[in-house]
Formats: structure tokens, C-alpha cells, sequence
């Protein structure tokens, strides 16, 4: 019989679910799919939170789904990665209530305020033992779900017991930036929903996100931009040289839109709609066989005229400066820092610079990114946006 | 079904238990251990990409190529100095990671053959599609900070249990890929070469010449 228990554990063990956790959840992810993948869900409240040693406890509660064999989830975030360590200690306020979905690997997503953060935890650990590492905030899915976690908690019951029907996703809402993290009321904080960060606000088609010019970050890496898109490429998509040489906009090379401005291209209605980088790299979606349009406005503080583009590209790309080509890749690529150089210097004027990218994707993932540098190849320290300043 | 993935559960339990322990040869300037090869694909949706080489039990395995059996990662960095590697700084605030380069090969056996290759031979890069090109690792040394499993000041890898990263977002692996990505889906298990999953292999860390 032990050794039936022992099988029937070392099983589950391996029975890991499919919850998703690569370095982030890209997809756009269904409630559905979250529920559907977690063999354990339980309520729970910060019962502690040390910001010094980077340590917080959950203290259990209801178990909505399964049986939850923890009275405590303590979890560890000084390991997490990027900005996320610095980003989260504001929201671990005790009494803050929290949503926990976990597979039987321990690999979790914990729901807190109105963000979903990554864990993992050791399943051979005892309950009482076990410290659960946090990873990094999934910035991405915000589309998955943003409202208060008590509203989510009730949700997940509703849904699981056939009261409600799961949510589709809001595929449109922006993802998160350590300012907008920054920017959340936390647990207790008066919140006015209309002026929440708009990753944490209920989609509206008519709000406009931020889209001012931005720092590039450490590398130099444009962090923001105005972008239009999948725009299908009909017969080009067997030739992306012909399909980055095509006009999809009158004047595309200098363009200067606005958000939300509405243009028909192919026969479909698009609307510009800010981007915002994720680190380094732009990610715009995933159709195959179309062409997305990035501009930034980049605003420099000086005349720079010895610059060099660096930019990378999922898959072809061509790129002008001001109006003139400088830049292009035909082929198909993952995304990489500064696959492509400009061979010769290019121009930054003081002030308002126009960089459009024409974005190609044969399949799988449409991603960009572009830095400056300058003749010692140390990043030029521009601002992008998907405005110009505001005077 | 149950049956046969219990059996492969205790066998690959087994298996751990008779992994090679860590060894410090200053002599030969090598430090090794045992691990096992983690199963691949298991989540579908990832497509393959991993963001670790070699983890500790606990760590993020299902995005990993190897588990070492019970190692401590302290006497790890401390012996990858006595070899005469110096920790560096993992990334931090746009720096690349830096620090001593090492160069790492795996040991298994393939029926009766002894095989021998290149840690980074295990990974297929997407971006080039073919195997990651030869590279020098880095021994970054993991960040520190507050380790709530021994209520002490320490190296984070030994909360995070990630020894060896191909992302240098991740600050805690002690070893990291010297090409400077923070993050992405570009690497992927080499199936070609990855022995079956469980089969024992052994870490080889010598200081790059």
C-alpha cells in the first residue's frame, strides 16, 4: 500500500499541469485557461511583509478550487528579476487580499491588488518549510484580468461552480511598466478608477494611454511609440523585399500620427495605439504574413550627427530616419539586441526626430527594438514617444 | 497510465540519489558534480524555450536541461574559487554581467560509449537555428540578499536554486550566458544530442584558458 502512495505521489509529481511560465506570459491568456491549469485556487490575506529582508507570508483561507495544504505561503522576492523586486513591496500590505493558483509542481501565479505575480515553490518541501521564490510580475497579463482581487476571488467561485461564465480576455489593454506598479493604490489607498494607470483600468476603446516621450532605458533601448497594425500583406507576403518598398500610408516615410487616429489600409479600419517596449523589445502581436507600422518620436537634447542605428527585428524590417531609409533586413529571425547597424552614421537634429519602422512577419511573434549610439558606441540618452513633447 | 509514470518517477529518484556528489579538484582545476537530464516540452505552449542550463531540486526545472542531486550552491561558489574563478556582479541597472569566464562540459555515457561535449552544444539557438555557438560562461556569483531558508544574509541561488542561466535578467544563477539578453524565448532544448530523460551526467567547470 506505501508503496502504491509513494507511486500515486511520485505521479503527481510529474502530472505537472501546463500552466505557462516562461520568462513571461506573452499570450494573450483566458481566465478559462488559468483556472483550467491550476489544480490548486485559495484566498488568502499578507499576513507580513519585511521589506528589509524581502520576505512576506500569505496566510490562507477558502480553498476555491482543490485543497490547499498550506496555512501559510511564504514567499521570497529579493531574487526576482528586472525592476520587480523594487516594484512590489508597496502592494504586500498586511490584510491585502490575494488570489493563489498553483499546479502540483508549485509553479503558481499569485493574484495581488490588481496584478497576477509569478512563483514557484519546491512540492518535496514540508507546507510549514516551504518558501516560495517570486520571479517577476507578469506584466502581460493585465489582459487576463485586472480588477480587485475580493472581485476576482468571487469570479473564480462563480465561474467554477457554473454562476458565471469566464471573462474573455481584454487583449487591447496595455501592459505594465514599473510606473504604472509605482503608480497603483495599494491595499487601503482611497482608489479612483478613473485614474488608475490605464493597465489596471476596465478597457474603454476611447482612453488614451500615456504617450509622451519616455527615457530609453539603461542600453538605450526605445521604450515608447506609436504603432499601426497587422496590416495583411496579401500577395507581398511571398516578397518581403517588394512588401517593405510599398507605401501601406500615403506619406508613410514621414508620417506623424496621433493616437487613436483612424486610417483604412488594405480595406480594414485601423487606429494608431501607443506601444510600450518590454525591456528592450517591442512586441506587436503574432498574425502571420502581415506589416506593422512603428513610429517613434524621438526627441534628442542636442544636435548628434554621427549616430548609428541599432536595431533588431522578428522578421524583415525596414527602418527611416527623418524621412530617409537607413536601415534593412530581409529574412526571416527571432528578435535580437542590434542584429542590424546602420553602415553609415545618421543624424539625430535637437529636438523631434521621426523613426518609422515597417515590421514584417512571415509567423510566430512580430517584435522590434531600436537604440542610438553614438561614435563611442556608449547609448544616446533620447527620450521616444508617440507624441511629440508637449510645449 | 498512472503506473508507468510512477515507475519513471522512482526510478528518476533513483537516479538522483546516485549522482555524483560535488568535488573541488584544485590540482586538476576542475570542479564536478552529477545532475540527471529534465524532461523537455512540458509545457506546449512554450515551445521548447528554457531560460536555465542546470537547477537545483526546487528550482525552475521544467525550464531547465539538467538537476543536480542535493548540492549546496555555497560550497559550489566557494569552490569554483579555490580553482581560481573570480566572481563578478550578475546585471544590474543596464551593465552586462561580468566575471570570470569558465568553460563547462558534460560527461555522460551513451550505451558503452564515454561522450563528452560542450555545455552550450545541449542548446538550440532561434535565432541562428542551429546549436548556441561556443561560448566562455559567466561566473557572475548570483546577487545577494536575505536567504529566509537559513534566516541569514547570502547568495540568492541558494533560495532561487537556478545555478546556471541563459537570461542575465535573472541575477541569482551563480554561472550566466555572456551574450547580454535579459530575457526571450531564444533558446531551446537541443533534442539531437540531450540524452533521455533521468539519464545521470556529470558537470565539469574548469576556468577558461
Amino acid at each position: 500500500m506505501k508503496t502504491l502512495i509513494r507511486s500515486l505521489a511520485a505521479a503527481a509529481l510529474l502530472a505537472w499541469a501546463a500552466m505557462p511560465l516562461p520568462a513571461y506570459v506573452e499570450a494573450v491568456m483566458p481566465l478559462a485557461q488559468v483556472l483550467n491549469e491550476s489544480t490548486v485556487i485559495v484566498e488568502g490575506t499578507v499576513d507580513m511583509h519585511d521589506a528589509q529582508k524581502k520576505i512576506a507570508t500569505i496566510k490562507t483561507g477558502k480553498s476555491i478550487k482543490g485543497k490547499c495544504t498550506y496555512e501559510t505561503i511564504r514567499i521570497t522576492y529579493g531574487g526576482g528579476q528586472f525592476w520587480h523586486p523594487e516594484a512590489i513591496p508597496k502592494h504586500l500590505v498586511k490584510g491585502a487580499p490575494v488570489v493563489m493558483f498553483y499546479n502540483d509542481a508549485r509553479q503558481s501565479q499569485c493574484y495581488l491588488n490588481r496584478f497576477f505575480f509569478q512563483l514557484y515553490g519546491d512540492p518535496n518541501a514540508p507546507p510549514d518549510k516551504a518558501w516560495w521564490s517570486m520571479t517577476h510580475i507578469e506584466i502581460r497579463m493585465n489582459r487576463t484580468y485586472n480588477g480587485p482581487a475580493p472581485a476576482l476571488s468571487e469570479l473564480v467561485s462563480n465561474v467554477l461552480s457554473g454562476k458565471a461564465k469566464p471573462p474573455a480576455p481584454a487583449a487591447k489593454i496595455p501592459p505594465m511598466e514599473l510606473a504604472h506598479v509605482k503608480a497603483l493604490p495599494s491595499h487601503g489607498e482611497p482608489v479612483d478608477e478613473t485614474k488608475l494607470p490605464l493597465p489596471f483600468r476596465t478597457y474603454d476603446p476611447n482612453a488614451k494611454a500615456d504617450a509622451a516621450p519616455v527615457a530609453v532605458d539603461g542600453e538605450g533601448f526605445l521604450q515608447r511609440w506609436i504603432v499601426l497594425g497587422p496590416i495583411p500583406m496579401g500577395a507581398l507576403a511571398a516578397d518581403h523585399n517588394a512588401a517593405l518598398n510599398k507605401e501601406w500610408l500615403p506619406g508613410q516615410k514621414t508620417i506623424k500620427p496621433g493616437q487613436h487616429d483612424k486610417v483604412k489600409v488594405e480595406g480594414q479600419d485601423l487606429r494608431w495605439e501607443v506601444g510600450t517596449s518590454s525591456e528592450w523589445v517591442l512586441d506587436l502581436g503574432s498574425t502571420e504574413n502581415s506589416v506593422t507600422l512603428s513610429v517613434a518620436y524621438v526627441v534628442s537634447d542636442a544636435d548628434v550627427p554621427d549616430a548609428a542605428l541599432l536595431t533588431g527585428s522578428d522578421d524583415s524590417a525596414a527602418w527611416w530616419l527623418n524621412g530617409q531609409e537607413v536601415q534593412r533586413f530581409v529574412g526571416g529571425r527571432a528578435a535580437g539586441k542590434d542584429q542590424e547597424r546602420t553602415a553609415k552614421p545618421v543624424a539625430l537634429k535637437k529636438g523631434v526626430n521621426m523613426l518609422v519602422a515597417a515590421v514584417i512577419n512571415g509567423s510566430g511573434p512580430t517584435q522590434c527594438c531600436a537604440r542610438f549610439v553614438d561614435k563611442a558606441n556608449q547609448p544616446l540618452k533620447v527620450r521616444s514617444g508617440a507624441e511629440a513633447p508637449k510645449q | 497510465m498512472a503506473f508507468p509514470a510512477s515507475l519513471a518517477a522512482l526510478l528518476l529518484m533513483a537516479a538522483t540519489q546516485d549522482l555524483d556528489p560535488l568535488v573541488v579538484d584544485e590540482k586538476a582545476g576542475q570542479v564536478t558534480f552529477g545532475a540527471k537530464t529534465l524532461k523537455t516540452d512540458v509545457h506546449p505552449q512554450l515551445k521548447g524555450a528554457i531560460e536555465y542550463l542546470i537547477t537545483m531540486r526546487g528550482g525552475k526545472s521544467y525550464e531547465s536541461c539538467f538537476e543536480t542531486g542535493p548540492l549546496d550552491a555555497l560550497k559550489l561558489y566557494l569552490g569554483l574559487q579555490k580553482i581560481g574563478a573570480v566572481p563578478g556582479k550578475p546585471a544590474a541597472e543596464g551593465k552586462p554581467a561580468e566575471g570570470c569566464k569558465l568553460r563547462i562540459t558534460v560527461e555522460w555515457k551513451d550505451g558503452d560509449k564515454a561522450r563528452k561535449e560542450p555545455i552550450e552544444s545541449f542548446i538550440h539557438d532561434d535565432t541562428t537555428q542551429k546549436p548556441m555557438e561556443k561560448v566562455q560562461w559567466i561566473f557572475a556569483g548570483s546577487k545577494g540578499g536575505y536567504i529566509p531558508e537559513i534566516d541569514a544574509e547570502g547568495l540568492l541561488v541558494i533560495s532561487t536554486k537556478n545555478l546556471m542561466g541563459l537570461y542575465q535578467g535573472d541575477p541569482t544563477p551563480l554561472i550566466t550566458n555572456p551574450t547580454p539578453l535579459m530575457t526571450g524565448n531564444r533558446y531551446k532544448v537541443n533534442k539531437a544530442i540531450l540524452p533521455k530523460e533521468g539519464t545521470p551526467v556529470k558537470i565539469i567547470i574548469e576556468v577558461a584558458k
